[in-house]
């Protein structure tokens, strides 16, 4: 591309101004205020255009302060230009208005401004490859980017950066990186930052995951619940059904019940139409016939008066004294006493004939001892007697025994008599005690049997005994008058009971002229009578059956209370199986069973009750809002681990475009500094080296050392960043086009041998691409006078302000 | 005779795209919808009112839903209701199909094979239930209506050539081939599943009355049959939704701010009432930075408007930066040639310019 000229209608301070650029060099020079930065600006914008429309930056807005037309002229420049495919291009850049475009003059001015529109505006420099952000940062060399550098050291290699990272208009890959970096800690944090918005989304999430895990085991509880209701409402269902049928079933029982009761009730009414019979007075006359009757029966029939008649008795009992005592026979008591008194007294006069004789010593003992004292004198007096001495023994040893024998005796039979004596004592004691306990119960049942005193037992009991005897007779003579006033009582007695049977015929109106025709009279009548009274009893029964049936109620009342029963019988069968009423109306036990039918629906209604009641009480959760919340936390978590993915990606790509370009630029840069910097340093410096990595520039001096490029003086630094921008242009653009140098006093900090070392440099590059150098040093303008005038391709041009062009 | 049949109301689903207040209004509305066809089956007179399956979803249902669709069906009287529970209401010991007392005029099929249900002398309706939620087979395998009268079948399925038009993941409950039915000696099925309605020559989807998602903007709703004497069929869809879902596409190409972006949908959104899912495409300056949060400034009447920024393209020249020999030129021509999702690749690429950019909104919708 080269640009043939730049026409002004109106920028900064000028107006309607044309600079005709030469093909190859042109050194634009003038003094301060001469209005180099405007033409440099204004050749920029008639170029590159001005990014229109929102999100315009600093720059832009500077830019319009700085050159907006000071006369109030349209703010407009345009441009032709010369492409390498060899279209003229004319390009006007109506900076405030609508025209903006360019033409291909070759074409008829066709407008081909949709091929370099960029940002809203045509930008030539997208036929380069470029843009206006990248032309102005790499081809389009301002002396305030060469101070930058100047004033930083790291800002060389930065420069090198930003322009490999995006042509130089906007930030480095290192710091686009950093961006993301710092956008992913801030926009997702790691999974342990808790307040980061990774950990967030994934809490969310779990909560909301467990939120629905709840609600469906909570539905699930429901639904289970929900269940077990409806099961207990059925059993509900078939109890109430059941306790329905049995219900009817009574109903019907009853109904049944109470038409039998009406039928009776008419039956009843049919029995009590007839004549009624005064059952009171019948049974009334009935008991005094049957009174009579019985009166009759139970008089005795009077037997044939015998002997004397009472009053006759009475008489002679009149005439006889009053006997003492009471007893008309002897008491037996009496008799006994008097009996065992007599055996006692016998008794004792037996025991007295027996007395034995008194204790005596017995004659013959006592003999013998005699007979024994002889002998055993004679033994004693035996010397005299010359007796032998055994002889003396012999008498001596018989008398001893006989006296012995004599002793003996006596003794046995003294006791003997002792002992019959006693015993007979005791004997005779004994029965006077016998006796004189029997002679004192004698005498008190003598007492007590009336004899008032007694002196002699035998005596008293003697008159006892006949006392008896009298008594006796005049007892009988009592007995007899009782009987003679026995039958005369009888006899009264059967002739009233014949008055009352007779009277009683009569009032009975029966025939009758004596007792017995009357008793006949009276028996036929009661016969006839108890029929009666039954018949009485029986509509009595029936009338009192009737009122208890009734209850108080008219018939006509009951009937239709019984009509009533009917139909309610009717309306509670209803629906139901009338065969299965019947059924289980006919069934024994039907009340039983009916409340026990009442019982089990009760009990079935209440634990229905109480299940509902439980299942009203269950919150039922709204599944489907959890699942919506859980649905919005995953989207949110979605979109975090989306961002993540994106920006983890997006550094992945970015790093590796950075190495891989950086690796490109290197030795391009490498490369092209190799070939000028010893032209410019007069081979002070003959090599350089670029870092593939952090495009770290370092030159080689002419000893072989290798020196940081950021650390030599501004002079070589401005040169070495001229040159990387050559570079850098060359290399940014694209094959098959060439983009013009436009250089702003970019010589500033270079002597003036190195300053034309530059210029030679750059006039050598100009035969190949336009160079436009804008410069107020005398170094560069006595340069172009010795290098530039005369040439075909080169022209210097002096500016003289807003006045005009030289 | 007319029948008013109507299939997947889905009562109590969840709208898991939907905020939570917007769900619940959904909800609701599902419910006016029931509400709506009861009006038309009054209004029309129809004879029966027949649901296939998937009236409500088992595993969410609130106890005020059996409430809801007895008294509703109650309300219909002395119009027969038949219901063929499906696979989301399949019908267990704990359905509500199974515990709720429902009016004399609701019947519902209870076995899992078909079961006649004759509505008049020479028309009976074959019906039958799902009872569990998967697994349910063919109910046409091995059946046969019969050779006389009108025979009709009632019942939740999956006719196996519509299944590729339902969108993914819908599963072939219950499935079956449409020519099954006629050999089957039906005239014609009344069917539920397929979201999406269908009007085969021998059976009917109507679809689900009321959209449950935002790729339901078809006619839909019940349909009303005439079946002739001689099985004839007559349809005519009636709309019964209570809300209309609409698929709008804004192109904001050339806005230069996000206010221009919120005119242009403004314009595309005006007048319309229901829920909208908006698709942005366009390209916009690099600098314009939209989300959700600046646009649901959007002055609407739409019940709810869901964006989608999938299309929205900054205005990159991805083709310039393309052939830039810098960082950013390779790192977009990497990113290009890497094999990886179209919308990752959008937003790995904008992501990567806009920290080349120096700019810190990295995140990209």
């Amino acid at each position: 591309m080269r640009i043939k000229n730049v026409r002004i209608h109106a920028f900064g301070p000028f107006s309607d101004q044309t600079l005709e650029l030469a093909e190859g060099m042109t050194i634009i020079s003038g003094d301060n205020e001469s209005g180099k930065s405007a033409w440099h600006a204004a050749i920029n914008a008639a170029l590159c255009g001005m990014r229109r429309g929102p999100g315009q930056v600093k720059e832009d807005r500077d830019f319009r302060e700085q050159h907006r037309p000071w006369g109030g002229d349209t703010w407009c420049v345009e441009a032709n230009l010369d492409l390498a495919d060899g279209r003229q291009i004319g390009i006007i850049q109506d900076l405030d208005g609508v025209d903006r475009r360019a033409v291909d003059l070759g074409l008829g001015r066709r407008d081909v401004s949709a091929e370099i529109m960029f940002e809203q505006s045509p930008d030539a420099t997208r036929w380069l490859g470029l843009d206006r952000r990248t032309f102005r940062a790499t081809a389009c060399v301002r002396q305030a980017e060469i101070l930058e550098v100047l004033n930083s050291a790291d800002a060389l290699q930065e420069h090198l950066q930003r322009a490999a990272a995006t042509g130089g208009s906007d930030q480095t890959a290192a710091r686009a990186l950093q961006l993301i970096n710092d956008f992913q800690s801030e926009q997702i944090g790691t999974p342990r930052a808790w307040t980061k918005p990774l950990h967030v989304a994934r809490g969310r999430q779990l909560a909301a995951r467990h939120n629905l895990d709840q609600a469906n085991r909570d539905h699930e509880d429901y639904l289970d619940k929900f269940r077990a209701v409806q099961q207990l409402k059925t059993d509900v269902e078939e109890a109430e059904k059941h306790l329905q049928l049995l219900t009817a079933a009574n109903a019907f029982r009853l109904a049944e019940q109470a038409q039998h009761v009406a039928d009776r009730i008419r039956t009843l009414i049919g029995e009590l139409t007839r004549d009624p019979i005064d059952a009171e007075t019948l049974q009334a006359a009935m008991g005094h016939v049957s009174q009579a009757i019985a009166v009759w029966n139970s008089a005795p029939v009077s037997e044939p008066r015998i002997g004397r008649t009472s009053a006759e008795i009475e008489r002679k009992l009149a005439a006889l004294p009053e006997l003492p005592g009471r007893d008309l026979s002897p008491s037996p008591l009496v008799l006994h006493a008097e009996q065992a008194w007599l055996v006692a007294k016998t008794a004792l006069s037996e025991v007295e004939g027996q007395r034995p004789a008194e204790p005596a010593t017995p004659r013959a003992s006592v003999s013998l001892l005699i007979v024994a004292c002889a002998v055993a004198v004679a033994g004693v007096s035996a010397e005299y007697l010359r007796i032998p001495f055994i002889a003396t023994i012999l008498m001596l040893l018989f008398a001893g025994g006989l006296a012995l024998f004599a002793i003996r005796n006596i003794f046995v039979s003294k006791l003997r008599a002792q002992t019959a004596w006693q015993a007979w004592s005791t004997s005779r004691a004994r029965l006077q005690q016998v006796l004189g306990d029997r002679e004192a119960a004698l005498r008190t049942a003598l007492v007590e049997h009336g004899i008032a005193e007694v002196n002699d037992v035998e005596t008293a009991a003697q008159a006892y005994r006949e006392g008896c005897e009298r008594r006796s007779t005049l007892a009988a003579l009592w007995r007899e008058r009782e009987h003679a006033l026995l039958v005369e009582g009888n006899v009264a007695n059967r002739n009233a009971a014949g008055e009352k049977l007779l009277r009683a015929a009569r009032d009975q109106r029966l025939e009758a002229t004596d007792p017995q025709s009357a008793l006949d009279a009276l028996i036929k009548w009661q016969e006839t009578t108890r029929d009666r009274l039954a018949e009485a009893h029986q509509q009595a029964s029936a009338a009192g059956e009737l009122k208890s049936l009734l209850d108080g109620r008219a018939p006509e009342q009951f009937a239709e209370e019984v009509e009533i029963a009917r139909q309610n019988a009717e309306e509670l069968v209803g629906d139901l199986p009338r065969s299965q009423v019947e059924a289980e109306a006919a069934v024994q036990g039907l009340e039983d069973r009916l409340a026990e039918a009442q019982r089990a629906a009760s009990r079935a209604t209440e634990k229905k009750a109480k299940a509902e009641g439980e299942l009203n009480a269950l919150k039922v959760p709204d599944v489907s809002a959890c699942e919506e919340a859980l649905a919005v936390a995953e989207a949110e978590l979605d979109r975090v681990h989306r961002l993540d993915s994106t920006l983890k990606t997006t550094r992945k790509f970015l790093e590796d475009a950075q190495e891989r370009v950086h690796r490109e630029f290197a030795p391009h840069l490498e490369q092209a500094l190799r070939e000028w910097l010893p032209r410019i340093t007069n081979n002070r410096y003959t090599d350089a080296s670029v870092d593939p990595i952090s495009l770290n520039v370092r030159v080689k001096e002419a000893s072989g050392t290798f020196r940081e490029a950021r650390l030599l003086s501004q002079g070589t630094r401005e040169q070495i960043y001229l040159l990387l921008r050559i570079a850098l242009v060359a290399f940014l653009t694209k094959p098959g086009e060439v983009s013009p140098l436009i250089f702003d006093d970019v010589t500033v900090q270079t002597d003036s041998v190195r300053t034309d070392a530059v210029l030679d440099l750059l006039h050598e590059m100009s035969r190949t691409r336009q160079v436009i150098v804008f410069s107020q040093e005398d170094d560069v303008s006595r340069w172009a006078e010795k290098h530039l005038v005369g040439k075909e391709h080169d022209r210097i041009i002096r500016l003289n302000g807003p006045i005009g062009v030289q | 005779m007319k029948i008013l049949h109507f299939a997947d109301l889905h009562l109590d689903a969840a709208f898991a795209w939907a905020r939570p207040d917007i769900a619940i209004r959904r909800r609701y509305a599902i419910r006016d919808t029931l509400r709506r066809i009861c009006h038309v089956a009054i209004e029309q007179r129809v004879d029966l009112v027949t649901c296939a399956g998937d009236l409500y979803e088992q595993e969410r249902f609130v106890p005020d839903t059996a409430n809801f669709l007895a008294s509703s069906f109650a309300g219909l009287q002395p119009i027969p209701v038949l219901l063929a529970p499906g696979n989301h209401d399949w019908l267990g010991p704990a359905s509500i199909y199974a515990t709720t007392k429902w009016s004399r005029n609701v019947s519902i099929f209870a076995e899992d094979r078909l079961s006649a249900f004759e509505l008049q002398p020479g028309l009976i309706i074959w019906g039958a239930a799902h009872c569990a939620p998967a697994n349910t087979n063919n109910f046409l395998s091995g059946f046969y209506a019969g050779p006389t009268g009108v025979n009709l079948a009632l019942f939740h399925g999956s006719e196996q050539s519509g299944l590729r038009f339902q969108g993914e993941g819908k599963k072939p409950h219950a499935p079956f081939s449409a020519d099954e039915i006629p050999r089957t000696g039906l005239a014609h099925a009344l069917l539920g599943h397929y979201h999406a309605p269908i009007d085969g020559p021998h059976y009917t989807y109507p679809g689900n009355p009321e959209p449950l998602a935002f790729a339901e903007t078809g006619e839909r709703g019940a349909v009303l049959l005439e079946v002739g004497a001689d099985g004839s069929i007559r349809r005519q869809r009636v709309p019964v939704a209570q809300t209309t879902i609409h698929h709008l596409e804004v192109d904001v190409s050339g806005t230069a701010s996000s206010q221009e972006v919120l005119d242009r949908i403004g314009e595309a959104v005006a007048g319309k009432i229901g829920i909208a899912r908006i698709f942005v495409h366009g390209e916009v300056s690099p600098s314009l930075s939209l989300n959700t949060a600046v646009l649901s400034q959007v002055p609407t009447d739409l019940e709810y408007v869901d964006f989608r920024l999938d299309g929205l393209r900054p205005a990159y020249d991805l083709k310039a930066i393309r052939a830039e020999r810098t960082v950013r030129g390779q790192f977009v021509r990497d990113v290009e040639a890497a094999t990886m999702e179209e919308d990752e690749r959008r937003r790995v690429i904008i992501t990567g310019l806009r920290a080349l950019d120096g700019r810190e909104d990295l995140e990209v919708v």
